[in-house]
């Protein structure tokens, strides 16, 4: 979905002059259009991501709406300290676009795939997390991070999931099943894989929580009355939505509905896969999920 | 400058001096030696500043990031005496409920960036000098940090960066007192030769007494035709005017109380 995101952005530099975009050298063959036509809000700062995030936060100081884009691993990991004292204590309008997220680059290991970021910028204060799980999600999650006046992180997978139709809201139904009580909530890439799913039963909905900080209560107060049971499935550690959905719950005291999670093991693992290889390994694959519902 | 200058210049940082001491000795807070080593770079660099832009905040205003932070009591004091914070404001410093902290906040008015986690500072200032190029503002950035502080890596990122992107308007001003929290730096790990070091960067180098402000102002001032970020190495003695301070690491963490603040008092008198 990188292609869908340069193509929005590029749309977006053309009417918004504040935009800026910077990166730490990545993006061959998708960065070159906007370099090219908007020489002054663009930069490659090189493979540096501690100056990256630093030289972001001082653009805002001129009225900048930077975006930043990298491989998530080292936009999050490499410059967590960066991210929490120059965007988020200062609440600076920053945007970080983070490729190859999850499991996407399992053939590179646990040093290039990335399962732990959602944990990490989650307790930011001021830091919203978005996860698009569509092409048309993108585009939802861009309009918005555009004009938010606060750090945003977008993780954005290299998988392509496009549901075809017209979305009115960045938290949605891609599967509305009116028979079923189960609902799948997911993310990112797994929400490809959850609709999958749904296709081998007419057991489930699907639900695609994209924004996932802040959590919308509302939400989750509505699928809790509506479903018996919520699978949140994710390329991430059990830390990320999973954790964010169950403390929710907690907080507004609603049992009534029982809160499962998909998730890979809290472990990078020994071994390297293609993204079908470790989605079966981790249960995240559309066969898996169905039979996880199955037992339910 | 006349020999009148030069007394104002003294009776001047003597003010920011004995401020220094004052809001320290009050809130019962640390790193007195730290902010005593900058205090004539902090004043030069106000003084090369257009303060009611700064007032104002014009998106043209000069911008000044102090990124050792634990030396903000210096610049909470200087910006005292250009008028930037209150008297009333800054006799909160250090106390329970202020936002003037121990180590430098954005929520007190007219600070550009928050620091104390080293190695900020440069990047966030590159960012500014990049952002008033792209805008064709003619400002300068002026970035303050420690030498200790050049350990930290990102500054090394930042300082590849401007060199390469010839940022004319970024001035950066090392705080050269030599020692950081432990001990002497050449003990811990040597950082020089810096002036080589920032010229290898594609920097104008000075390398200066940092409590002579006629040399820092110059260095600032100075036109060399080249279109080149600056670099001010600025040698200063850590706890400088106070006799039993100067050069000694005792007083990055003591604060001054008692005999002791009256001692140190008595030698700006």
């Amino acid at each position: 979905m990188r292609g869908d995101f340069f193509k929005k952005l590029h749309e977006e530099m053309k009417k918004n002059e504040n935009i800026f975009f910077l990166m730490g050298d990545t993006g061959y063959n998708l960065v070159e259009p906007i370099f090219e036509e908007f020489p002054e809000r663009t930069l490659n700062v090189g493979v540096a991501e501690q100056n990256l995030i630093g030289v972001a936060a001082g653009l805002c100081s001129l009225g900048y709406k930077p975006v930043c884009y990298g491989i998530s691993n080292f936009m999050i990991h490499r410059c967590l300290e960066q991210i929490r004292n120059d965007l988020c204590i200062h609440d600076r309008p920053v945007t970080i676009v983070g490729t190859s997220t999850g499991l996407d680059n399992g053939a590179l290991w646990a040093t290039h795939y990335i399962v732990d970021d959602i944990a990490c910028v989650k307790p930011f204060p001021n830091m919203h997390v978005y996860s698009p799980s569509s092409i048309e999600s993108i585009n939802k999650i861009f309009d918005e991070v555009i004009n938010l006046p606060h750090p945003a992180y977008v993780r954005i997978t290299k998988k392509s999931f496009n549901e075809n139709k017209d979305i009115n809201q960045i938290n949605h139904f891609v599967v509305e099943n009116k028979n079923s009580d189960i609902l799948v909530i997911s993310h990112g890439r797994m929400t490809g894989n959850s609709f999958d799913a749904s296709k081998l039963s007419n057991k489930i909905s699907v639900f695609a929580m994209d924004k996932i900080k802040p959590l919308d209560e509302n939400i989750i107060k509505t699928l809790s009355i509506n479903f018996k049971k919520i699978v949140v499935v994710e390329d991430n550690f059990n830390s990320g939505l999973f954790n964010s959905i169950a403390q929710l719950l907690v907080e507004l005291h609603i049992h009534n509905v029982d809160v499962y999670s998909i998730s890979p093991d809290e472990s990078y693992g020994d071994n390297i896969g293609d993204t079908s290889y470790l989605d079966n390994i981790h249960g995240l694959t559309p066969e898996k999920i169905n039979n996880f519902i199955n037992k339910l | 400058m006349g020999n009148n200058g030069e007394f104002e210049e003294k009776f001047m940082n003597n003010k920011i001096r004995k401020t220094i001491l004052e809001i320290i000795h009050n809130g019962g807070a640390s790193h007195v030696a730290s902010a005593l080593s900058l205090v004539e770079i902090l004043d030069t660099v106000f003084k090369n500043c257009e303060i009611i832009k700064i007032k104002n905040a014009d998106i043209d205003r000069d911008r000044v990031i102090l990124s050792k932070g634990h030396g903000t009591s210096a610049l909470y004091a200087t910006m005292f005496h250009y008028g930037l914070i209150s008297n009333e404001e800054l006799q909160t410093y250090f106390i329970n409920g202020s936002v003037l902290s121990g180590h430098t906040s954005h929520h007190v008015p007219f600070v550009e960036h928050s620091t104390g986690a080293l190695g900020h500072g440069l990047p966030v200032g590159v960012g500014m000098a990049i952002g008033l190029r792209s805008r064709n503002l003619n400002s300068k950035v002026y970035v303050i940090v420690g030498d200790g502080e050049l350990h930290e890596g990102s500054n090394w990122e930042a300082i590849m960066f401007a060199g390469h992107e010839k940022l004319k308007n970024l001035v950066v001003l090392v705080d050269c007192n030599e020692l950081s929290q432990v001990g002497r730096i050449e003990e811990c790990c040597s950082i020089e030769p810096l002036e080589s070091k920032f010229r290898s960067f594609n920097f104008e180098v000075f390398d200066i007494d940092g409590h002579d402000e006629k040399k820092i102002d110059q260095a600032i001032k100075k036109s060399t035709g080249m279109e080149l970020p600056r670099a001010i190495l600025c040698r200063t003695i850590k706890g400088k005017g106070i006799s039993f301070m100067e050069g000694n690491n005792l007083w990055h963490y003591k604060s001054p109380q008692g005999e002791d603040y009256e001692k140190a008092l008595s030698e700006l008198s």
